[in-house]
């Protein structure tokens, strides 16, 4: 079982978020997890992790926003 | 209500937003250029032909340029429907645009019929193109009513008044047609500036001003209400001065124009004061600067309803033009291209892979002390068209050559930008 990393991207502006979850990705190990904490919903990092073999699941949060959990696809 | 943003499966290739938007600062250097060789008659007033060609190398060759390949980039996205032949559609617009406004441009200055009537062929032909592609587009689209995408709606509509009474003025003009002229250019302005070039910064701005600018959202009241009640004055206003010329009634719906005009901008205003972040980054300066100038310009409109010897100084035209094209329209457009730009580059080049591009930030594109200088030069240039207009022996000269430099500077910055995506591309190429 790998590490769970939590990047959080609420409240900073476009596109510091998806700047931050890309480069927590770059060294993301193959059982890792990342967390992506997030105020709206990221439609524009969806179409990339699925262009790079990543599989996610996103889930509305209680403050509104969304919680993404990222991993590798095997 | 959550927007969808931007798609890469969705959206057009690089190419296709990004020759609107390398042409759109060339026209704007054209315009510079073209008040320093005419001199002080540019600004003479707002029926000489100098003013006209001057105005319309702005309007259709940097605002509607710039603003139709930013829409050409959302549209499948906010219209939750593909654009029908996309690559056919952005070349025709292209192609109609600017061959349309450099032929209109020549035909005002030269005074020749049929250089206005082929430029109103080409313009009918290339807008045409976009609003009907658009209007599929929309009409076909999935997309959840929401302000952005019903003010998109209703700014292409007020693009297609706005061409349709443009056309029919330039073959009046051309063959002498018998037209309430001074009527149809008023209603022509008033859908172009409003319907068409505010309608669109609206829908916009409610959703990029919250995300970039880290404001809170704007109030429902106003994303509701505001272009719908727009458009319904804009309506009134047309049918009221062409048909029935009730002075009383016309002069209401004025004040009830100009009242909606100042609230946008000042709502906008006070959004900005409530940021969350204080950080001011070039593209906040330019839309606080274009949302002050908007307010300025309402509040000048307002007051030459109410005073007499005000709405009787022919200037007051000239620095209408000035603060709404020139203040705002330009301000903000020039502000948004410094996200859209980087942004493109930075997330084509991001989708071929996370750790692959050489980019870390957007930042890394374009330096925000680069479009800051732009900012300066353009602030200054607003402040002296200003000036060009109430003392022009002072302030023309002056005012030509900074907003020629303005305009050489941002095309720099953008092709700096494009330069740095040809440059890291064949080795992302390569890698994957």
């Amino acid at each position: 079982m790998g590490e769970t990393r939590t990047v959080d991207g609420r409240n900073l502006p476009a596109p510091e978020p998806m700047e931050r979850v890309l480069e927590a990705l770059d060294g993301l190990g193959p059982e890792d997890r990342l967390r992506f904490l997030i105020h709206r919903e990221p439609y524009p990092l969806y179409d990339i992790l699925r262009r790079n073999g990543f599989a996610y699941q996103a889930e509305p949060a209680d403050d509104g926003g969304f919680a993404i959990l990222i991993r590798r696809s095997r | 209500m959550i927007q969808p943003g931007l798609s890469f499966e969705q959206a057009p290739p690089l190419a296709v937003p990004f020759r609107f938007f390398l042409l759109a600062p060339f026209f704007l250097l054209a315009s510079g250029l073209l008040m320093l060789a005419l001199g002080p008659a540019a600004l003479a007033s707002r029926w000489a032909p100098e003013t006209l060609a001057l105005t319309h190398l702005v309007t259709l060759g940097f605002v509607a340029q710039t603003m139709i390949g930013a829409v050409l980039q959302v549209l499948p996205v906010v219209a939750g429907s593909p654009v029908i032949h996309p690559g056919g559609v952005a070349l025709t617009t292209l192609l109609g645009l600017n061959g349309g406004t450099l032929l209109l441009v020549f035909g005002f200055l030269a005074a020749s019929p049929p250089a206005l009537q082929a430029a109103a062929a080409l313009l009918a032909l290339g807008l045409g193109a976009v609003v009907l592609a658009a209007g599929v587009a929309m009409v076909r689209g999935k997309a959840a009513a929401s302000p952005t995408v019903y003010g998109l709606r209703l700014a292409f509509l007020g693009l297609a008044v706005t061409v349709a009474l443009g056309v029919l003025l330039a073959l009046a003009l051309a063959q002498g047609l018998a037209l309430p002229l001074q009527k149809v250019v008023s209603a022509h302005v008033s859908w172009g500036l409003f319907g068409w070039v505010l309608a669109l910064v609206a829908a916009v701005a409610y959703q990029v001003v919250p995300m970039f600018q880290m404001t809170p959202q704007y109030p429902q009241s106003l994303s509701r209400w505001l272009l719908p009640a727009l458009f319904l004055g804009l309506s009134l206003r047309t049918v009221t001065e062409l048909f029935s010329g009730s002075e009383t009634l016309l002069h209401l719906l004025d004040g009830l124009l100009g009242l909606l005009v100042l609230g946008f901008g000042a709502a906008t205003l006070r959004l900005q004061q409530q940021r969350r972040r204080r950080l001011r980054d070039a593209t906040l300066m330019f839309w606080q600067l274009g949302m002050g100038a908007l307010v300025l310009a309402a509040a000048l409109w307002l007051g030459g309803l109410l005073v007499a010897p005000l709405a009787e100084d022919p200037r007051l035209p000239l620095l209408l033009g000035v603060l709404v094209l020139g203040g705002f329209a330009l301000s903000v457009i020039n502000g948004m291209l410094y996200k859209i730009v980087p942004f493109l580059v930075w997330f084509h080049l991001q989708a071929r892979g996370p750790g692959k591009s050489p980019l870390k930030s957007m930042k890394d594109v374009l330096t925000d002390r680069m479009a800051q200088g732009q900012f300066y030069t353009h602030a200054a240039a607003v402040l002296l068209l200003l000036g060009a207009v109430l003392a022009p022996a002072w302030c023309f000269y002056p005012a030509a050559l900074l907003t020629t430099l303005s305009a050489a500077w941002l095309a720099r910055n953008l092709i700096a930008a494009i330069g740095v995506y040809r440059r890291a591309l064949p080795a992302l190429v390569a890698g994957a």
